[in-house]
């Protein structure tokens, strides 16, 4: 995915700005920065929700802009922080839903059974049958995230990407260490491309490869989690001075 | 899978149970035997007996078209109850029956001159429907082009207040038996049916039925929001027109020939979600059918309580509905 000279704009006021971005394939890449920084506003352009920006984004060898919203389902999940509670809804009609892309009416033989390791690989399966909307926090996300999982399913046909939007949320420690170890045994199994917003640094230095660092709605850094999250920017843009521990793969930030 | 097939075959089976009952019943009692005898008259020129042109020409098609009402009224409420993603939005709250209803009150007073034959009143009735719902949509819609639901709800109240005003002006003007026929319209009654005007109906049914199924699924991810629906390929405007389209067509339809009846399209899809859940192609085939069911018992009610005399059907559903609507509301806390 290539970005070139993005700008998004709300009433004259720049929301998310990207000169000049690559994010390369099969890798996670993290966008990071304060709040109010144009996280999400960037994730939203990028997950092609948001079509109102100027400039050029080439994602799988197409202008982003390009993109049917049917096609581009077809190639993209997006785990969102969607907040909806109108209606009962059960589990794994929840996750069917990310089959949804790939047929007209009927659910195919195909889609049930990715469906069912979907929900087997996030340890959901005693939710099946259960009301979405009677779970807790944790178990909501880990259900959205396994609907995500049943979207991008399936490795024979195309790379495909994963948009996060905070997907720690609401989890337990146990979960986001085993969240973001699923993450990259996704990556390879399913050729994914990720790219996230994360808020906790710690863990995003630990797992990601490629790291995008927005303040005032620009993106200012780009690169390695030595070049972007190292104690100078953390001083400048987050106005914050880490204690710094290194250990055998990266360093860790005590606040 | 065949849970839902069970439901569907019990349901008609029901329904079946429930129109031969309400073909039955009534002011003159029709026996099986006269069924039988008009149906196999059917086609040829022998003559009926009175009670086999009771059940022909009078029973017939208006349990038919009871039945078709009370499944469009249920559908439309799946359906924007779907789009609004709110359990307590209802065709009525959109203004489609304020609407018809002062199409309706302009032809009681002045449409009888014009050269529209007998398909004045209907016509009125579907162009008011029409201009009051699409009022109301358009006055919903925020600046991003979002449907948001309090807006909505307060649309559809002053669009409301402003058509029923216009009937109450229309029947301040009317003479009295216009004035009579404009009240008696607002109430509801199915005691207009005919072959023909059920002809019109079943098509607009089935054409809106057969449409709105195949968005079920799309609906269906809207539940997520419409953020979510565009993520799983969901084209959310298209969508939108859609199905308001489908609502506005079958409502108008509805309300064009039996006059406002409130609460089935409310009460039903809610009802129905409460054992089955949301999702949208279940809860528009069964919904469809406990509408027609719950209908042809109220119009079987509206016509037996006070028989001879007849009790406009819209009274009853209100009668039954609105208890039943508080009952939901206090019981689920509603947020909007």
């Amino acid at each position: 995915m290539k970005i070139e000279g993005v700008e998004f704009k709300i009433k004259q006021r720049v929301i998310a700005q990207v000169n000049d971005a690559y994010l390369e394939e099969g890798k996670i890449h993290f966008i990071v920065g304060k709040n109010g920084a144009g996280k999400t506003s960037l994730l939203k352009i990028l997950s092609g929700l948001e079509k109102n920006y100027t400039g050029d984004i080439h994602f799988l060898g197409r202008n982003l802009s390009d993109w049917s919203t049917e096609d581009l389902a077809q190639r993209r999940a997006v785990l969102s922080q969607s907040n909806f509670n109108a209606f009962p809804i059960k589990v794994e009609e929840l996750v069917m839903m990310g089959r949804y892309p790939y047929f007209k009416q009927n659910a195919s033989q195909r889609d049930k059974e990715i469906v069912a390791e979907a929900i087997n690989l996030f340890n959901l399966d005693e939710f099946v049958g259960r009301d979405f909307l009677s779970l807790s926090g944790g178990e909501r996300q880990r259900v959205l995230f396994a609907k995500c999982i049943a979207q991008v399913w399936g490795k024979e046909q195309h790379r495909k990407y994963l948009f996060l939007d905070e997907p720690l949320t609401y989890l337990d420690v146990e979960y986001q260490v085993q969240f973001l170890r699923l993450l990259h045994e996704l990556i390879d199994r399913f050729n994914l491309t990720v790219v996230g917003v994360i808020h906790d640094i710690n863990l995003a230095v630990n797992y990601g490869e490629n790291f995008l660092l927005m303040h005032k709605g620009k993106c200012v850094e780009q690169g390695s989690a030595s070049e972007v999250l190292n104690l100078e920017n953390m001083r400048k843009y987050f106005r914050v001075s880490p204690e710094v521990i290194a250990s055998r793969s990266s360093n860790f930030f005590v606040f | 899978m065949t849970k839902a097939v069970w439901t569907v075959v019990v349901g008609f089976l029901i329904l079946g149970g429930v129109m031969i009952m309400a073909v039955k019943l009534g002011a003159v009692a029709v026996s099986l035997e006269d069924i039988l005898q008009a149906l196999s008259k059917m086609g040829s020129n022998e003559t009926l007996t009175t009670h086999e042109a009771i059940f022909m020409n009078i029973r017939l098609p208006r349990v038919l078209l009871t039945a078709l009402v009370g499944a469009i009224l249920a559908l439309g409420g799946v359906l924007l109850q779907a789009l609004f993603l709110n359990p307590i939005v209802e065709p009525g709250l959109v203004g489609t029956s304020s609407g018809a209803a002062f199409g309706a009150a302009l032809y009681f007073t002045l449409g009888v001159n014009l050269p529209l034959g007998e398909f004045g009143l209907p016509l009125l009735a579907f162009l008011g429907g029409v201009l009051s719902t699409t009022l109301v949509f358009v006055l919903s819609q925020n600046k991003k082009g979002k449907l948001a639901v309090v807006a909505l709800l307060l649309s559809g109240l002053a669009i409301n207040a402003l058509f029923l005003s216009g009937v109450g002006f229309l029947s301040y003007l009317a003479r009295d038996p216009q004035a009579r026929s404009i009240t008696f319209w607002n109430l509801g009654t199915t005691s207009g049916a005919n072959w023909d005007n059920l002809k019109i109906m079943t098509l607009a049914f089935l054409f809106c039925l057969i449409v709105a199924l195949r968005y079920a699924k799309s609906l269906n991810a809207l539940i997520l929001g419409e953020d979510e629906a565009v993520y799983l390929g969901v084209n959310v405007k298209r969508l939108k027109f859609i199905i308001l389209f489908l609502n506005v067509l079958m409502i108008a339809v509805a309300t064009a020939f039996t006059g406002v009846i409130s609460f089935v399209g409310l009460v039903v899809p809610h009802l129905v979600r409460m054992f089955l859940g949301s999702e949208n192609k279940r809860l528009m085939v069964v919904s469809t059918l406990v509408g027609a069911v719950l209908l042809c018992l109220s119009d079987l009610l509206s016509r037996t309580l006070f028989a001879p005399a007849e009790l406009p059907i819209g009274i009853l559903t209100t009668l039954i509905g609105v208890p039943v609507f508080i009952y939901l509301l206090r019981k689920n806390n509603y947020q909007f």
